[in-house]
């Protein structure tokens, strides 16, 4: 060993600056698995509270097991750096890739966190003892500690204020990752070692840097497109089925739905949407007593149409049970649908809308007449159509087969997209149902979550003649019903192609229509 | 926007970090076989050395039709529609009918083994008409008389897709990092096309027509049947390697051929000889028909309304055009059937051996590689995310190494994602095809379906972790080759057919073509001329504008 240099106060001072940095990090990376959690599990003080605990009490098992550690403290202390570096740096994206392929996220997250912890609770044990060597345990735990939390007070101010917003949070603790690496990296050049000892802690060092720097670029893009989806209030249910991703946010009375990160009803107003989806169709017909009700798995529309007396039954045909079990089980739920799905009159099947009507081509073995299995109402309450999957939905074939379910005199309600915002896809859903041999007349309301909304009611002849609508209504009288069925000129129709199966132009009109939206 | 967040999620971390752990749990083991072994080795007993033997076995049939591919079923079709009586045999060396057309069996239903699909015939295109209105494939017309199809059949849109630079989008056109050259020479070449499309050669036929019999013979038009179509290209200054890869992809996929190898004319009438007479024309998205297992179908509803005794798994061994007798090997046994007709619906080479005698005209035929991989489910790549043809656009293979990309064979039951099986094609391309036949006939499975998901690997990034099975079949002839000269004059191709004492031909391979619409005519148009000299009533005849005569003229 050769002897110290002259300034035998610069190392010390450089490391007790890496204090500083080292607990700066430290904070970052336990906002940043904060800010995730509760980012993907929503209900935030829960996920920030559970964090931080663990976190603080992993810094607590880290520091003690710094006992552990006693050759070579140089070293260990530029590994120990290295390690948080890496794996706290490259937190988010993990965290972020954990959530998609992992169902056991959550239990991921805390061991990641444990981990981070762990290691950032060996480092100032280790920085501390390192330091010992040169100046009195009293100057040093006191310049330590206030560093450390110094450090914790940039931390909290530079994170939410600075870096989030320039950076996102990939980024940010990408970014910290490297400040990490580099700490390390430079500490090799303040002491001195075996040769071997500092070539290897160095190339180390260039290996994480280097590995931080590519995520780092490739970071940027993929977390543009991520930041569109994250909810703004609060998720209290969420749930994964085979066919969709259910989400449902609270927040000061308002309960949202989200199916596939798309709104589906807003509690402040969804009776406005299913007031206009169900009654304009319900009053054209006299005395309606079959309803068939496709889509609409949330029982708010069934709910609507059990306001008619004359209702004798209603089929509800919903792809997805998840959906149809929680707003018939979950008493916060079926509280929204007033027990809709529960009523006696109701049946609940779970199947493709497509392969429903299709089977109906073969009278069902259980039929008694032909008569008993046609509606006079059908209310046809599908998401957009923003894929293949949903486009069928609106074709030609799918309207032409809606025919053979509707008794004579029947009609039609068809959720048809936003005459505002998805010009082309609601005047292409109209003029495919007209092709199919509907008559139809397209009507809208104003539905503030949705902005405005259209519909199509259709019949084998065109309903003109409306009976009175029910008590209890909180959009719809009978003058509001028939302003509903008034186009203004900037909603007016506008050509285009129809939609069948075998050009799914709607897919296509629709991704345009809200393209062009975006932009402006 | 409204995509599944996880999804979205997914789609962009496997994008960021390719190979990174985690994006695929691993690949399953291998599990697969090739299929058809020891069809080649059968056929290939045709070329054993044979003696007429007396003493065996007789049957009678008034018309013996040998091969049940689509000529040969549509011969059979033929005769009974014009309501013959007699006894008709149909004898298939496969187990199976259907030739290039059949299907084999998938997880899931039935899976495309070769052709899959046809277009919507023209309006004069009067014997596909005919064959699909039996089929039940025409439901109805518009005001105009335009036939409307079945619903069912009629590809679902999105038909076709393209893997380019990191994702799929939509169509053939390589539109991503497409120079304003590349557009504008894309933009001359469809309106070169449409001009194409709607010329009439100086016989007042149009020069491009399905079946080819009823395209003009007018010689300037045929002098496009000599160069070929990589220097028809090079000389009206198409040089963009896109729109070459392009219009190459057309004479992959129909022919197994490249522009080398492939005429103008037999190039450019891939492009322009559908004009689909059907209702509604503006609101069609495609003009292709197709079903779960391919052509498949066509085969199976052609064998229900044949009226023909079928018999598979008969090797015929020797036919005498003089006599009408056919020694056949079935069952272990040497039959000999005594005929009034024989209709010949194999291929020329095969049928020279038969009849004992050198064949005509040598046509060269291309090797293809067919895989089946049944998949659990999968994850929809980035860019679209499912279409009924899925291509790669890989500039850096040569034509002759890359592949047509797969169909999903469960596309028409509209899932649009889930459990599925795909048929994967690759033509076998080089300009000279032995050495490619001799290697993809001895190729074992492991290799075979290692290659296959080599080429895949880009475009379906999870594929090893959704593949439950991977069967390889080997065509050996998979498709003929319309090569320079082959159409210049109709009646070199039409000497392949001529009458023969009691032999008739009939194969796809008389149009230089291997489509539907030409095997089904060449098999309608012997059977009519079996019926002729059977004395039997025609009816009206189905080959359009008296053509039958005319491509026999030669």
């Amino acid at each position: 060993m050769a002897a110290d240099p002259p300034g035998a106060e610069r190392p010390s001072r450089a490391l007790l600056l890496s204090a500083f940095v080292i607990a700066t990090c430290g904070l970052i990376y336990e906002l940043v698995a904060g800010a995730m959690a509760s980012y993907l599990l929503g209900d935030s003080v829960t996920q920030f509270s559970l964090v931080i605990g663990t976190y603080l009490s992993a810094m607590g098992l880290g520091s003690y097991m710094s006992r552990y550690l006693d050759r070579g403290l140089l070293a260990r202390f530029v590994e120990v750096e290295l390690a948080v570096a890496l794996i706290g740096g490259l937190e988010a994206p993990v965290l972020f890739g954990l959530f998609v392929w992992s169902p056991a996220f959550r239990w991921l997250l805390y061991l990641q966190i444990g981990l981070i912890g762990a290691l950032v609770g060996l480092e100032l044990p280790l920085l501390i003892r390192i330091l010992e060597r040169e100046t009195s345990l009293k100057e040093l735990v006191a310049r330590v500690l206030f560093l450390d939390y110094i450090g914790a007070l940039a931390a909290s101010l530079v994170f939410p204020l600075v870096m989030l917003p320039r950076l996102g949070l990939f980024r940010t603790s990408i970014a910290f990752g490297l400040i990490n690496a580099g700490v390390a990296l430079w500490t090799t050049y303040l002491f001195q070692a075996a040769p071997s000892v500092l070539r290897r802690l160095r190339w180390m060092s260039a290996g994480v840097i280097i590995i931080l720097l590519s995520v780092f670029v490739a970071a940027g893009p993929i977390e543009a497109r991520l930041d569109a989806n994250l909810f703004a209030d609060p998720v209290v249910y969420r749930a994964a089925s085979p066919y969709q991703k259910i989400v449902l946010t609270h927040r000061d009375g308002d309960t949202r739905l989200f199916i596939n990160g798309a709104l589906q009803f807003s509690t402040l107003d969804e009776h406005r949407y299913h007031e206009s989806l169900v009654h304009p169709a319900m009053t054209a017909v006299e005395a309606p007593a079959r309803v068939l009700v496709l889509g609409g798995g949330d029982g708010m529309a069934v709910r609507e149409v059990l306001r008619y007396d004359s209702v004798q039954h209603v089929t509800l045909v919903d792809l997805d049970p998840m959906i149809t079990s929680i707003f018939t089980d979950r008493p916060e739920l079926s509280a929204l649908n007033r027990a809709s799905l529960s009523d006696p009159r109701v049946r609940v099947i779970n199947a493709d809308a497509f392969t429903y009507l299709e089977g109906r081509a073969a009278p069902a073995p259980g039929a008694q007449s032909p008569s008993d299995d046609v509606y006079d109402v059908v209310l046809v309450d599908f998401p957009d159509p923003n894929n293949h999957g949903l486009g069928k939905l609106y074709t030609t074939t799918f309207f032409s087969m809606l025919d053979r379910a509707v008794a004579e005199g029947g009609v039609v309600a068809v959720q048809a997209t936003s005459p505002m915002w998805s010009p082309s896809a609601f005047w292409c859903i109209h003029r495919t149902m007209r092709h199919a041999g509907w008559q139809t007349r397209p009507y809208h309301a104003y539905v503030p979550a949705f902005g405005e909304w259209g519909f199509v009611l259709a019949g084998r002849s065109s309903p003109v003649r409306f009976g009175p609508l029910p008590e209890g209504l909180r959009f719809l009288d009978a003058t509001t019903r028939d302003l509903l069925f008034h186009f203004p000129p900037d909603l007016a129709e506008r050509p285009g192609p129809i939609n069948r199966l075998d050009n799914q132009a709607l897919v296509q009109l629709y991704e345009e229509d809200w393209r062009a939206m975006l932009k402006r | 926007m409204r995509l599944s967040r996880r999804r979205l999620l997914k789609g962009a971390l496997c994008g960021a970090f390719v190979g990174a752990a985690g994006c695929s749990p691993g690949p399953r083991p291998r599990v697969g076989a090739l299929l058809g072994a020891g069809r080649a080795s059968l056929a290939h007993r045709l070329w054993a050395p044979f003696q007429a033997q007396a003493g065996v076995r007789v049957e009678r049939a008034r018309v013996v039709i040998v091969g049940g591919g689509v000529a040969g079923l549509s011969a059979a079709w033929r005769l009974r529609r014009a309501g013959f009586e007699g006894e008709v045999l149909l004898l298939e060396l496969d187990a199976r009918l259907g030739g290039t057309s059949q299907s084999g069996e998938g997880g899931s239903g039935p899976v495309a083994l070769g052709a899959h699909y046809a277009t919507i015939p023209n309006k004069e295109n009067i014997h596909v008409q005919a064959i699909f209105a039996d089929l039940g494939l025409i439901v109805g017309a518009d005001s105009a008389g335009r036939p409307a199809y079945d619903p069912a059949a009629i590809c679902l849109a999105p038909q076709e897709r393209l893997f380019i630079g990191g994702e799929w989008i939509l169509g053939l056109w390589p539109a991503t990092g497409a120079t304003a050259e590349d557009e504008a020479q894309r933009e001359a070449w469809e309106a070169e096309l449409s001009v194409w499309r709607s010329t009439i050669g100086a016989d007042g036929r149009p020069a491009f027509a399905l079946p080819i019999a009823l395209s003009s013979e007018d010689p300037a038009l045929r002098a496009l049947a000599e160069p070929t179509f990589a220097a028809w290209l090079d000389a009206r200054g198409y040089t963009s390697p896109r729109l070459r890869w392009m219009i190459e992809y057309g004479c992959r996929d129909d022919f197994g051929a490249t522009l080398r190898s492939t005429s103008a004319w037999a190039g450019l009438h891939y492009h322009c000889a559908r004009r689909p007479f059907v209702a509604d024309p503006l609101d069609m998205g495609t003009q292709v028909l197709t079903w779960p297992g391919g052509n498949g179908a066509l085969v199976d509803g052609l064998a229900k309304r044949c009226g023909a005794t079928l018999r598979v798994g008969a090797l015929v061994r020797r036919v005498e055009a003089d006599t009408g007798r056919v020694w056949v090997e079935a069952g272990g046994e040497l039959i000999e059937v005594q005929a009034e007709r024989v209709i010949l619906a194999v291929p020329s080479a095969v049928s020279a051996r038969l009849l004992d005698r050198p064949a005509p005209l040598a046509l060269t035929t291309a090797p293809w590689r067919v895989a089946v991989l049944q998949l659990d489910g999968w994850t929809p790549g980035p860019g679209v995310p499912a279409a009924w043809d899925s291509v790669p656009w890989d500039p850096e293979l040569s034509a002759e190494e890359t592949d047509l990309g797969a169909i999903d064979n469960g596309w028409q039951a509209r899932r649009y994602g889930g459990p599925t099986t795909l048929s994967h094609y690759q033509p076998l391309c080089a300009d000279d095809p032995s050495a490619a036949r001799q290697a993809l006939l001895h190729a074992g499975w492991e290799e075979q379906a290692e290659a296959v998901l080599h080429r895949m690997r880009k475009g379906w990034p999870d594929l090893p972790e959704h593949l439950a099975r991977i069967d390889i079949w080997a065509w050996g002839h998979g498709t003929v080759r319309p090569s320079p000269g082959l159409h210049t004059d109709p009646r070199r191709l039409a000497a392949l057919g001529a009458i023969e004492g009691r032999v008739h031909h009939a194969h796809t391979e008389l149009s230089g073509m291997s489509l539907f619409e030409e095997a089904s005519w060449h098999g309608v148009r012997a059977a009519e001329e079996a019926l002729q000299a059977l004395g039997a009533p025609v009816g009206p005849s189905l080959l359009g504008a008296d053509l039958g005569a005319a491509w026999r003229r030669g």
